[in-house]
């Protein structure tokens, strides 16, 4: 793993340290507020509540998507393929706001509604990159493989997903940081995040706080695209 | 065996096969010869069932094949494409050992099948075998292609254009090395070309399809001499019917006693055809060529007007 790709994730856990020490510098810069440094809940908790809605949703996304992705590509399954990027596309047309506002009543506050929008959002990207990439397997390959033998799970198994694994990783790794964006403005809703301290700024006109918030969750999108980044690339150049 | 019993397949309005009635004999290195569309590839593909018939059936050494799971019937079948299909992200050996990994051989079984294999395809083990096919040229990788598809000693080899993407002096050499394989190893070999230079070099039976039918089938040498149909003599000629009727023949049947061979007279091998001995003494502006043992010692003699008996 390359020192550079964890820059990012080392910047972002100095500054989850730094900031609740950083109460004088944000009075300094913001003069006008009483409370500069958001003190309801530590930090920590709320980044590890973030990171813990963006798995819980990812996981599922990652499941929904992939799943499709196959399914999409079976012969005989064109039409599933429209199918599911009509209905994907369309749940990812729908702002994130909306989604939240419309699942509050269904499911009521805190975090399943953001949950909800969460999946919505990383699906797509998953979809797309599975369906891509299964179809870009060679047809004289496939063909090999079902001439050599194989059962339609062994030439998925055995050929399809080894050769479509490297951008399938990379739709994971956008829906990833997709989610980690997306999950602050489950705040609306009442999760606790990242996005809380920017949303509880925004309503008692508190900046340095929507500051602290947006830092931290920029902060944290750009860790894990880099951990992810790092991690695809050896999966991709490795000989079996 | 291979039998084909009015074998109709569609796909969707285009009829690729109207009733095709062939047998391929046990033993014979059999060639599909015809144009685009002719349904020759779709034949060959009904017999690993690729593609199943709409009517009619294939026979497998006198069995249907459809009744056996289609992986199981595969996997006793070797099967080489146009496109080599090796497996990318697999090694030159893993690659080699897939049908038997599939029968679930032992790993020690498979590794020594596979350098026997490479050798037999005269390709170095120890310098192939841990290649990634992205580093071999068209040459080695259709031979790598043709390995994997005998690694688990097939009854029968399927072969679709399978050196259709190489270029010419590559191609030859691959020509030869089938007609080598075929005659070390017996075994019965379906190919499907377009070419007819391929198809009269390599086949021992030659079946020339078009429109979904066959036209004719017999030794090549019966097609050439007696074309059944002006589709078929148009095919085969070309231009070049008395050169490819020459090339059928070996130089060996049509020679006379050499006597005390003139050391002016160009050699060529016994084996050689009777186009080479031309082409020999064209080159050499004789109007005699020596055929030569692999002793060096002179086996015959066949002269310019020899020729026309063939």
């Amino acid at each position: 793993m390359r020192p550079a790709a964890l820059l990012p994730a080392v910047l972002f856990a100095a500054a989850l340290l730094a900031l609740p020490l950083g109460g004088a510098t944000f009075g300094a810069l913001f003069p006008e507020v009483a409370e500069p440094l958001y003190r309801r809940e530590p930090f920590t908790t709320l980044a590890l509540s973030h990171a813990g809605l963006v798995l819980a949703s990812l996981l599922p996304a990652a499941a929904i998507g992939i799943g499709l992705g196959i399914a999409a590509t079976r012969p005989g399954a064109r039409e599933v393929r429209a199918v599911a990027d009509a209905l994907v596309g369309f749940a990812q047309a729908v702002p994130p706001v909306a989604v939240i506002a419309i699942a509050v009543p269904a499911v009521g506050f805190g975090a399943a509604p953001a949950l909800l929008a969460l999946v919505c959002y990383a699906t797509l990207p998953v979809l797309r990159a599975t369906a891509g990439a299964l179809a870009t397997v060679p047809p004289e390959v496939l063909d090999a493989a079902r001439g050599a033998g194989m059962t339609p799970r062994q030439v998925l198994f055995r050929v399809e997903l080894p050769l479509a694994a490297p951008p399938i990783l990379a739709g994971l790794r956008v829906a990833a940081v997709l989610a980690v964006a997306t999950a602050a403005v489950g705040a609306v809703a009442g999760a606790t995040c990242l996005g809380t301290p920017i949303i509880a700024g925004l309503v008692n006109g508190n900046p340095a706080w929507v500051v602290q918030g947006a830092l931290l969750t920029g902060l944290m999108a750009f860790a894990v695209d880099g951990l992810l980044g790092a991690l695809a690339r050896p999966v991709s150049a490795s000989p079996p | 065996m291979i039998r084909f019993e009015r074998v109709r397949k569609s796909f969707g309005a285009a009829r690729a096969l109207d009733g095709l009635d062939l047998v391929v004999p046990e033993g014979a290195f059999a060639v599909l010869l015809g144009g685009s569309g002719a349904g020759k590839s779709t034949a060959l593909r009904m017999v690993n069932r690729l593609i199943e018939p709409d009517a009619g059936r294939v026979l497998l050494r006198g069995r249907d094949v459809a009744a056996e799971p289609a992986p199981a019937l595969r996997r006793r079948i070797g099967y080489v494409i146009q496109g080599i299909g090796l497996f990318p992200h697999w090694s030159v050996a893993r690659n080699i050992g897939a049908v038997p990994r599939l029968l679930g051989w032992e790993e020690r079984r498979i590794t020594a099948r596979v350098e026997e294999l490479l050798t037999l395809l005269r390709l170095d083990p120890a310098a192939y075998r841990d290649r990634m096919p992205a580093e071999l040229s068209g040459g080695q990788a259709q031979r790598i292609g043709v390995a994997r598809a005998l690694a688990a000693d097939p009854d029968i080899l399927l072969m679709d254009e399978p050196f259709g993407a190489l270029d010419a002096v590559t191609r030859q050499a691959l020509q030869q090395e089938m007609a080598r394989l075929h005659a070390a190893t017996g075994k019965t070999i379906l190919l499907v070309t377009h070419d007819v230079e391929e198809a009269l070099s390599l086949a021992t039976r030659l079946a020339v399809m078009a429109d979904g039918r066959l036209l004719q089938e017999g030794a090549p040498r019966e097609l050439l001499d007696a074309p059944a149909d002006p589709r078929v003599r148009g095919l085969l000629d070309g231009g070049a019917l008395g050169m490819r009727r020459l090339a059928l023949v070996a130089a060996a049947s049509i020679a006379r006693a050499s006597g005390e061979a003139p050391a002016s007279l160009p050699r060529i091998a016994a084996a050689a055809t009777g186009r080479d001995a031309l082409e020999a003494m064209l080159v050499a502006r004789a109007e005699a060529v020596v055929l030569v043992d692999e002793g060096g010692a002179p086996a015959g003699l066949v002269a310019l007007r020899d020729l026309l008996r063939a």
